[in-house]
């Protein structure tokens, strides 16, 4: 007779790692980076050092050149996000809510969902001039579609048995939209918006290389040209900064909406 | 005012195109302060009874109306599964169908605490429906549905997703309630010991199609039902009734899911 413990073996599954283990892996990863380029291994043109490309943000903050492209760029992709969220919920929730919006308006969405927006530069730049109107207006159809179709799908998850509750009462139709089916929705339209920024960041940045005086965008091709591959890189650090405050703060909007989710 | 209900027939199309009768030459009269209760096995259209008379399903054919009516009539229905807004905390959830109806805020505020209070849930308004138990959530149900004075209360299987002993708790309580208001229900379950202790009408339906088979009166007072002296008599009418319908339980344990 022998006896044996009971093993847990699900041990692989229920391990965690406490936070600071993800800072210790950046840091290893760019130190590694740092290391290589100082060996000289790789041409400093093509892949700058870490502490170079640090250095390169630095001045660009100082003489104001970064603040003066992100300004630019900030107006146009929140004005673009912003026209285009708003046009996406709307029409998400009248193709969502109405039978005939639904049948009229889901085949056009679809039908065009699927073009690049960027192709259709050309043609703003036709319709609206080379100015501001033409990027806003690239940006906010980027982020229209996934807004639209979020919603769309969001208003159709609703459980329906809300909805018969709502009709039981005989609640009007307004009132059945405001209390059931977008709070319903919301989950749903969040994960939208926060597709939307992505998309709004790329559709900004492709604007920007393609007709722009200045932005980040611009800022990037500019010293892409000029073989300054640290100032390069510093602006892609914005554009990376910029993506992620953008992330956040709809996160943080979205806790604040949802309090009835964890 | 009464519920009268005539030659109902109710067909569904499946997804294989079939045509399936669910309801079948249905006359049921629920009169004022009836507590009739609707028995059958799963699939005998029972569920599909309630939201016929609740008018959230459109009858293939015949006619559900009020009769006697002195006003527009108000039913209101409770749902096994609650079917409470997550997202509004109980207050909001009691006031909903006052806010549909129209409420003025201060005649809103009065009601909801009052029906808060008649279901013992003062102290949890500000709760979310998922902080709550399921017996709690159910309470928070049965004070919506009540708060807008209805005169049809249409329950269906309100307690069967509750364990047993809240099952219990919650029945006693829909007794003591009833018992204050007298108010004319139609209630749905597939627990026959519930429809006993509960109903003074227990309309017994079969399956494929769903037909009334047969009426029975319970005479005992309800408030009585419970006590030890009458168990024989309950456990009679309980035993009578599975006799009725235990051969369709047994076909319908046996079906395929189908979903209609």
């Amino acid at each position: 007779m022998s006896e044996y413990r009971v093993q847990n073996k699900m041990q692989a599954w229920q391990r965690s790692y406490p936070h600071w283990v993800a800072g210790v892996g950046i840091l290893v990863l760019l130190l590694l980076w740092e290391g290589t380029a100082a060996s000289g291994l790789i041409n400093q043109l093509f892949l700058p050092a870490p502490s170079a490309i640090g250095t390169a943000l630095y001045t660009l903050i100082i003489d104001g050149e970064i603040t003066a492209s992100l300004l630019a760029s900030l107006t146009r992709i929140l004005l673009g996000f912003l026209l285009g969220s708003a046009l996406g919920l709307l029409v998400g929730l009248i193709t969502g809510t109405s039978a005939l919006g639904d049948r009229i308006g889901t085949p056009l969405v679809h039908a065009l969902y699927p073009i690049p927006k960027i192709a259709l530069l050309p043609l703003f730049v036709l319709w609206l001039g080379i100015g501001e109107l033409s990027k806003v207006t690239i940006i906010a159809l980027g982020g229209f579609f996934p807004v639209t179709l979020n919603t769309y799908a969001g208003v159709k998850n609703v459980d329906p048995l809300l909805l018969k509750v709502a009709a039981s009462f005989n609640a009007s139709r307004l009132l059945t939209l405001r209390q059931v089916i977008l709070p319903g929705a919301l989950p749903m339209v969040f994960a939208g918006l926060r597709l939307a920024a992505g998309t709004s960041l790329l559709l900004l940045v492709a604007a920007e290389m393609l007709a722009a005086p200045n932005g980040i965008g611009a800022l990037i091709l500019h010293y892409g040209d000029l073989m300054l591959t640290d100032k390069l890189m510093a602006g892609v650090i914005i554009l990376s900064l910029l993506g992620l405050g953008f992330n956040l703060l709809l996160r943080y909007i979205e806790k604040r909406v949802i309090p009835w989710k964890n | 005012m009464k519920l009268v209900i005539e030659n109902l027939n109710m067909d569904f199309t499946n997804k294989q195109g079939q045509q399936l009768t669910v309801l079948k030459d249905i006359n049921l009269a629920v009169a004022e302060e009836d507590f009739v209760a609707l028995v059958g096995p799963s699939g005998c259209g029972k569920s599909t009874l309630l939201n016929l008379a609740g008018g959230l399903l459109q009858p293939t054919s015949g006619t559900i109306k009020f009769v006697e009516a002195q006003h527009e009539p108000r039913p209101a229905i409770i749902f096994q599964e609650t079917g409470l807004f997550p997202w509004c905390n109980v207050w909001d959830n009691i006031a909903f169908g006052l806010e549909a109806a129209g409420y003025s805020p201060q005649q809103l505020q009065e009601t909801v605490a009052h029906y808060l209070q008649l279901v013992g849930l003062s102290g949890f308004e500000q709760a979310y429906p998922h902080q709550l138990s399921g017996g709690m959530r159910q309470r928070v149900g049965i004070a919506r549905a009540l708060a807008i004075k209805p005169d049809l209360l249409l329950m269906d299987e309100p307690f069967s997703a509750l364990d047993a002993q809240t099952r219990t708790i919650m029945q006693e309580e829909l007794i003591s309630l009833w018992e204050k208001t007298h108010l004319t229900t139609l209630y749905v379950t597939h627990n026959i010991q519930e429809a006993v202790m509960l109903a003074d009408k227990i309309v017994l339906m079969s399956r494929r199609p769903g037909q009334i088979k047969d009426i029975l009166t319970i005479s005992l007072p309800r408030a009585e039902r419970s006590l030890p002296q009458h168990a024989e008599e309950i456990a009679s009418y309980v035993q009578a009734i599975w006799q009725h319908i235990s051969s369709d339980a047994h076909a319908a344990l046996l079906e395929v899911e189908e979903n209609v």
